[in-house]
C-alpha cells in the first residue's frame, strides 16, 4: 500500500496538488492548520502553515515549502519563483520575524522542506548544508519527502481504523484496473460506500470524507499517468455526491466543523474540476470545431457506441458548464437568464457553450438520440445553452432537429430512441423492424416531453407542433412523463438508491397550445419535495444535477423555475420587436 | 441383333432390352449401334415380327418400370415416320409417347417423326378424321395433321385451318392457329394474305384469350416468313389483340419478343411491347418470358424496346430487378457508352423503382473492378438544376458504389453545366469522399488530369479537403476515455460473429456450390485427403490443398458516425422530385 501511496505523491505534478491534500493529512495528524495555501500565491515562501507535535513530541509550528515531485538542482536554487532555495530565504528573513500568528509566537518553528518525491543527490549536500547552516535555537529544518508523506498518509487518514484490510484492498484494485474504468469505479465505489455506510458520528464522518478525498486523489493521478481519467471522473461525481450526503447535516452549521465540511466538499469539487480539466478541458474540447473528430475518437464500429459517448461527452461538459453558472455572482438560487458583462466567469459559460455547439455541430450523431434517457445529457446541455441569450437560436434548430430526427428514425424502423438501456439491447437496436417490436420499445419517453416543454418554453411552436402531431399520429401508446423528487428523494437521491420519486404521467403536447407548460407548472406548483431537498435548500442546485447526470435521473422541471419565464420574456420581447417570424 | 428383338419382344421386356443397347452406345460412344438398333427394329416391324406401336402404347402411365423412358423416347423419334402402321395405332402409340413424357419440355420428340410419318404415308386426312377438334388433347396432334396436310398442299392446308379456325371449337382454332403459322406460304401471297385476315378476324373477334395469343403469335410467324407487304396485317391483328389480351396473349407476345422478334421492324416490336408490358406480377412465367425477352433484345441491339419493356415491369413493381437476371446480365454486357446513358435514363426519371435497379445493375457487376462510366453530357444538353438533380439522384442510389457513382459526378464535372459544378463537387466531397475516404480516394487521384480538364480543379480541391478532414481526425489522438468499456467491445463482437453466422449460414443456402460439392468439414490441417471409387472400382487418391476466398468492402464512414443523418440524406436524394 505505501507504494501505491509513495508513487502518487511522486506523480503528482503540479504545485497546487501536493498542497491541496497536505492540510488534510495533517489535520488527520492532529495539526491545527492556521494557513491554507491561496491560489497562486505564498506568504512569504510558505504554502501552508500549521501547529502540531513533531515527531519528537515537542509542540513547533510548522512552516511548509511545497514543491512537487523529486528535489533536483533546478528546482533548488535558480531564478524560477518556484525555486526552493529563495522561498526558505523568505521564510527566514520575513515570514520567521513578521507574520507568526501571536499566540504561536512562543513556540519553536520547523521549517519543513515538502516535495513528493526524493531529493536529487547532486543537491543534496547543498541541501543539508542550507539547514545546518540556518538552524538555530528556536529554528530547524525537516525533511517532509515521499516515504516521510507517505507514511504520514498510512498512519493518519489511511489509519487501519478508518480504512480497513477489506477496504484497502478495493482501493489497490482500483488504481490496478484504471485502464478499465468499469471495472476500477466498481471498487471505487464499493470502497466509498462502504465509508459512506459506516456511522453517523459527526468528526468521524469528517475523517471518512477526507479519506475518499485522499483516495480520489491517488486513483486520480494513477489514472493520469495511464493516460485515462474516465474511472477518476465518475469516482469523483460519486464521491462528491456521497460526501454532500455524508456531510449535508452538518454544512449548514457555523462552528468549525461546518467550515472544514464547506472546505472539504470545496476541494472535492476543485478535484472534480481538476479531473475535468484534464479530460475535457485538455483532450476533448480542443477538438470541438473539427468535423467529426470526437466521433472518430470512440475508435468503435458500432454507431451506438459513438452516439452513447457523444451524449455522456455533452452532458458532462454541460454539467461543468452549470457549475461555472452556479459560481457567477448574483440573486439565483437556480439557473436562469445571466446578464452580459465583462467577467471571467460570463466568459467561461460563453466558450463552453460555443464548444457544446460545435460539437453538435460537427457530430450530428448528437441530433439523433438513441435511448429515450439521453433526454437527461440534453436537459443538461439546454439548461447551459438557455442562462445565455446569446445561444437561443441554437436551441430553438437543436430541438427542431432532435425531435425531426428521432421522428424520422421511428417512421423509418431506424435507431429511434428507446426505452431500453441495456447495452445488450442498444447494440441490436432495432432488434426488429416490427410495429410490434417498435411499441414495446416506446412505451413510455421523457425524451419528447421535454423537447415539446422547452419548445412550448423557448416559443419554437414548429417544434412543439411537430411533436404533438407525431403523438398524435403514432406514439398515443406512449405515455409522456417528466420525473419529479419526492419525499424519499433526499436519502436516496445523492446515494443513487433505487426507486425514488415520482413519475408526472400524460404530459400533454398540443398544436397551438402552452399545455405542456401549464400541466408541468401547475405539478410544480403544489410540489414542494424539490425545494425540500438539500441541494436546493442549501442553494448547491449543481449538486442535483450531477446526481441526476451520474444516477441517470431525468433533469426535475422545477431546476426551470427561475429560466423558463425568462426565456417567454425574451421571446414576449423579441416578437414585439418583430424579430420573430 | 434381329434375333435378340426378337426375344425381348418375346419376353416382354423390349423397351429394357432398348435401354440397355442405347446405353452402350453411349457407354461406347459407337453411333453405329443405334442406327443398327433402328434399322432393325424397323425392319422386325414392318415384317410383322414385333409390333413397335403396341409396345409403345404399354408406355404411358410411366409404366416402362426398369427402362429409361428417355432413351426409349429417342429411339422412337428416330424410326416412327419410317414405321408400317394403320393411323388409328399410330395415334395411339404417339398419344401415348406424349402421356408418358408428362409436362417435360422434350414430351413430344416424336411428333415431327409423326407430321413426317403423314407426309410420307399420305395419311394425313385420314388421321384429321380420326381427331377429336373439340378436344384440348388434341390440339398438337391436329396442329401436326394439318401441317403434314399443308406440306402436301399449301392451299388445302389454309383451306382446312380456316375452316377450323371458323368452327367454335376453341381446341381446334388453337390447333388450326398454331398450325397456320407454321405453314410456309412464302411463295403465296394470296394464301398469305388470307391466313393474315383470318388471324386477324379471330384475334378481335371474341376469341379465347389463348385463341388470340396463338393467333397472334402465328402471325408474327408468318410475317417473318413473309416480311413484304405483311406488317400492316400483322400489326392490325396486334393492335386488335392488344384490345382483348389477357395473360395467354400477353405471355405469347413475351415469348415471342424472347425468341422470334430478330428482324422486326421497331413499329411491330413496339406494338408487341406494348401488349407484354402489360403483365402481372401474378404470372410469374411471363415475367420469366419478359427477362429473357428483355436480354435478347438488348443483345440484338433492340435497346428502345427492351427498355420500353422493362421499365414499366420495374415501374409497376411487378418484378424486382434482382429476379431479372437475363436482362440484368445483358444490360452489363453494354458497351460503357451505351449502359451510360440507360443508367442516366433511369437516374433522371425519378422513378424510385429505376434509381433501385441502377443500384442493383451496379452492384452485379461482379467485375475485376468497379462500374465507371465516362460520359460526354455536353454543357447545352442538361439544365444546371438537371445536373444537381442527377448527382443527387446518382449519390442517392449508388451511394454504396462511390466509385461508380463518383464516375457520373466527374463527367458532370468535366462536361456538364458549369454552373452545377459547385453543387456537384460539393457532393463528391460529402457525402461520397468523406464516407469512403479509401478506395474512392484512390481513383480520384488517378483521375486528375490535365488543367485545362473541367473536373481538375474540383477534384484536386475535394482531395485536399479530405485530406484536411483527416488531418483533422487524426489530430485528436487516443482518447482512452471515450472508447467503449472492455464489457461492450465484447458484447459488440459476440453480435457482430453472430451476424456472420447468420450470413454465412444464408449464403451457404443459396450457393451454387452447395448443389454440385459435398459437403465435408474439415476439423484440422489446411489439405483435404480422400479416397474415391473410379469407374473401373479401383479406389484413387485425391489430394486437395486448402485455399482461401476473401473479399472487402469499405464501408461508409458516417453509418457509424452519423447512421441517421446519412439514412435521412440519402432518402431524401432518392425520393426528392424535379417540379418543373
Amino acid at each position: 500500500m505505501k507504494l501505491v501511496i509513495r508513487e502518487y505523491l511522486t506523480s503528482l505534478r503540479e504545485r497546487g496538488e501536493l498542497d491541496a491534500v497536505l492540510p488534510d493529512m495533517l489535520t488527520e495528524m492532529g495539526f491545527t492548520v492556521y494557513s491554507r495555501p491561496a491560489v497562486g500565491t505564498r506568504q512569504y515562501g510558505v504554502d501552508i502553515a500549521a501547529v502540531g507535535d513533531g515527531q519528537d513530541g515537542v509542540r513547533r509550528v510548522h512552516l511548509f515549502s511545497v514543491k512537487s515531485g523529486d528535489l533536483g538542482r533546478q528546482d533548488w536554487d535558480t531564478a524560477s519563483p518556484q525555486s526552493l532555495r529563495p522561498s526558505l530565504n523568505e521564510i527566514r528573513d520575513h515570514y520567521v520575524t513578521t507574520r507568526i500568528p501571536p499566540e504561536y509566537a512562543d513556540l519553536p518553528i520547523a521549517i519543513c522542506l515538502c516535495f513528493g518525491g526524493d531529493i536529487a543527490e547532486q543537491v543534496r549536500a547543498e541541501v543539508t548544508g542550507y539547514c545546518r547552516a540556518n538552524t538555530t535555537a528556536r529554528v530547524t529544518y525537516e525533511e517532509w519527502n515521499g516515504d516521510r508523506l507517505a507514511q504520514v498518509i498510512l498512519d493518519g487518514i489511511l489509519r487501519e481504523e478508518l480504512l480497513p484490510a477489506a477496504l484497502r484492498g478495493h482501493l489497490r484494485k482500483a488504481v490496478a484496473m484504471v485502464e478499465e474504468p468499469d471495472i476500477a469505479m466498481g471498487h471505487f465505489a464499493r470502497l466509498t460506500r462502504e465509508l459512506v455506510d459506516a456511522g453517523d458520528d459527526a468528526p468521524d464522518r469528517l475523517a471518512r470524507a477526507r479519506l475518499i478525498n485522499i483516495c480520489l486523489w491517488i486513483l486520480f493521478v494513477w489514472a493520469r499517468e495511464a493516460g485515462n481519467v474516465e474511472a477518476p471522473y465518475r469516482a469523483s461525481e460519486l464521491a462528491m455526491l456521497q460526501v454532500w450526503n455524508m456531510l449535508k447535516d452538518v454544512l449548514p452549521g457555523r462552528g468549525v466543523r461546518a467550515r472544514n465540511a464547506g472546505i472539504l466538499f470545496n476541494e472535492l469539487a476543485t478535484l472534480h474540476f481538476a479531473i475535468w480539466d484534464e479530460l475535457y478541458a485538455k483532450k476533448v474540447l480542443p477538438h470541438a470545431a473539427v468535423r467529426h473528430a470526437l466521433a472518430t475518437a470512440v475508435q468503435s464500429y458500432a454507431a451506438i457506441d459513438v452516439n452513447l459517448k457523444l451524449f455522456q461527452t455533452i452532458g458532462r461538459v454541460a454539467l461543468r458548464g452549470l457549475w461555472l453558472v452556479w459560481e457567477v455572482p448574483g440573486e439565483h438560487s437556480l439557473p436562469t437568464v445571466l446578464a452580459d458583462d465583462d467577467s471571467d466567469g460570463i466568459a467561461r459559460i460563453d466558450t463552453l457553450c460555443s464548444q457544446l455547439v460545435e460539437i453538435i455541430a460537427n457530430n450530428r450523431a448528437l441530433l439523433s438520440p438513441a435511448t429515450d434517457e439521453q433526454a437527461i445529457d440534453i436537459a443538461l446541455v439546454l439548461t447551459l445553452l438557455g442562462t445565455r441569450p446569446r445561444f437561443r437560436p441554437s436551441i430553438d434548430q437543436w430541438i427542431k432537429e432532435l425531435s425531426e430526427n428521432a421522428q424520422i428514425a421511428y417512421l423509418t424502423h431506424g435507431r429511434y430512441p428507446t426505452t431500453r438501456t441495456s447495452y445488450w439491447d442498444l447494440v441490436e437496436h432495432p432488434a426488429e423492424r416490427t410495429d410490434e417490436y417498435r411499441k414495446s420499445t416506446t412505451e413510455g419517453s421523457v425524451l419528447y416531453p421535454l423537447l415539446a416543454l422547452w419548445a412550448v418554453a423557448t416559443g419554437n411552436d414548429e417544434a412543439r407542433d411537430s411533436i404533438a402531431r407525431f403523438k398524435a399520429e403514432h406514439l398515443t401508446h406512449c405515455n409522456f412523463q417528466l420525473w419529479l423528487p419526492d419525499e424519499d428523494s433526499e436519502t436516496s437521491l445523492y446515494l443513487g438508491d433505487d426507486n425514488h420519486g415520482a413519475a408526472l404521467g400524460g404530459v400533454p403536447v398540443g398544436e397551438g397550445t402552452t399545455a405542456t407548460l401549464d400541466y408541468v407548472n401547475r405539478e410544480c406548483a403544489t410540489n414542494n419535495h424539490f425545494d425540500r431537498l438539500s441541494a436546493i435548500a442549501l442553494g448547491h442546485w449543481p449538486v442535483l444535477l450531477t446526481a441526476c447526470r451520474h444516477h441517470r435521473l431525468p433533469v426535475p422541471p422545477q431546476i426551470w423555475r427561475d429560466l423558463f419565464p425568462s426565456l417567454l420574456a425574451a421571446r414576449a420581447g423579441q416578437m414585439a420587436a418583430g424579430n420573430v417570424v | 441383333m434381329r434375333e435378340e428383338i426378337l426375344a425381348a419382344s418375346g419376353s416382354g421386356t423390349l423397351p429394357q432390352f432398348i435401354t440397355r443397347v442405347t446405353l452402350d452406345r453411349y457407354r461406347s460412344d459407337d453411333g453405329t449401334k443405334s442406327t443398327v438398333l433402328a434399322r432393325n427394329l424397323v425392319a422386325a416391324h414392318n415384317e410383322g415380327d414385333v409390333d413397335l406401336l403396341e409396345v409403345a402404347a404399354t408406355l404411358a402411365g410411366g409404366r416402362a418400370d426398369g427402362c429409361d423412358f428417355w432413351m426409349i423416347q429417342e429411339v422412337y423419334a428416330s424410326i416412327i415416320a419410317e414405321l408400317d402402321a394403320e393411323p388409328a395405332a399410330m395415334i395411339a402409340a404417339v398419344r401415348a409417347l406424349n402421356e408418358a413424357g408428362g409436362s417435360d419440355m422434350a414430351a413430344g420428340r416424336a411428333n415431327h417423326p409423326f407430321r413426317d410419318w403423314m407426309v410420307r404415308t399420305g395419311n394425313a386426312r385420314a388421321v384429321l378424321t380420326l381427331l377429336d377438334s373439340g378436344s384440348n388433347d388434341d390440339i398438337v396432334l391436329i396442329a401436326l395433321t394439318l401441317e403434314a396436310i399443308a406440306k402436301e398442299d399449301a392451299g388445302t392446308g389454309v383451306d382446312v385451318a380456316v375452316a377450323l379456325l371458323g368452327a367454335t371449337d376453341p381446341a381446334g382454332q388453337v390447333a388450326a392457329a398454331l398450325a397456320i403459322g407454321r405453314f410456309d406460304l412464302s411463295n403465296d401471297t394470296e394464301l398469305t394474305d388470307r391466313a393474315l385476315v383470318m388471324l386477324r378476324a379471330i384475334a378481335g373477334g371474341g376469341s379465347e384469350d389463348r385463341v388470340v395469343g396463338i393467333a397472334l403469335g402465328a402471325a408474327v410467324d408468318i410475317h417473318r416468313r413473309v416480311p413484304v407487304d405483311t406488317e400492316a396485317r400483322l400489326l392490325a391483328l396486334v393492335a386488335a389483340a392488344a384490345q382483348v389480351a389477357g395473360p395467354e396473349t400477353i405471355h405469347r407476345c413475351a415469348t415471342t419478343l424472347y425468341l422470334w422478334a430478330e428482324g422486326l421492324s421497331e413499329a411491330v416490336l413496339t406494338a408487341l411491347v406494348a401488349i407484354a408490358r402489360e403483365v402481372r406480377a401474378e404470372n410469374k412465367g411471363t415475367v420469366r418470358e419478359i427477362d429473357h425477352a428483355v436480354g435478347q433484345m438488348l443483345r440484338r441491339g433492340q435497346r428502345r424496346a427492351a427498355l420500353n419493356l422493362l421499365e414499366p415491369v420495374l415501374i409497376k413493381d411487378v418484378a424486382d430487378f434482382d429476379d431479372l437476371g437475363s436482362a440484368s446480365y445483358a444490360l452489363l454486357e453494354l458497351d460503357q457508352s451505351l449502359l451510360g446513358p440507360i443508367v442516366l435514363r433511369w437516374l433522371l426519371s425519378g422513378h424510385n423503382d429505376l434509381g433501385d435497379a441502377t443500384r442493383m445493375l451496379v452492384g452485379n457487376a461482379h467485375r475485376d473492378g468497379p462500374v465507371t462510366f465516362s460520359i460526354d453530357f455536353g454543357p447545352d444538353r442538361m439544365e444546371a438544376i438537371q445536373a444537381v438533380f442527377l448527382a443527387r439522384k446518382t449519390v442517392g442510389f449508388l451511394f454504396v458504389q462511390p466509385i461508380t457513382a463518383a464516375s457520373i459526378l466527374v463527367s458532370l464535372l468535366r462536361t456538364g453545366p458549369a454552373a452545377a459544378a459547385a453543387d456537384v463537387a460539393e457532393l463528391l466531397f460529402d457525402p461520397l469522399l468523406i464516407n469512403f475516404s479509401g478506395g474512392l480516394s484512390a481513383w480520384l487521384r488517378d483521375q486528375v488530369a490535365e488543367p485545362t480538364d473541367a473536373a481538375t480543379p474540383h477534384i484536386v480541391e475535394a482531395i485536399a479537403r479530405l485530406d484536411r478532414y483527416l488531418d483533422g481526425l487524426r489530430a485528436v489522438g487516443p482518447v482512452p476515455e471515450l472508447r467503449p468499456s472492455e464489457r461492450e467491445r465484447l458484447i459488440e463482437r459476440q453480435r457482430q460473429q453472430r451476424s456472420m453466422e447468420v450470413a454465412h449460414k444464408a449464403a451457404e443456402k443459396s450457393s451454387i456450390i452447395g448443389l454440385i460439392a459435398t459437403r465435408q468439414v474439415l476439423l484440422y490441417g489446411n489439405r483435404s485427403i480422400s479416397y474415391f471409387e473410379g469407374p473401373s472400382g479401383n479406389q484413387q487418391r485425391n489430394e486437395m490443398k486448402l485455399g482461401q476466398i476473401t473479399t472487402s468492402m469499405e464501408a461508409p464512414r458516417l453509418d457509424i458516425l452519423e447512421p441517421v443523418g446519412l439514412d435521412y440524406e440519402l432518402r431524401v436524394y432518392r425520393n426528392e422530385r424535379l417540379t418543373t
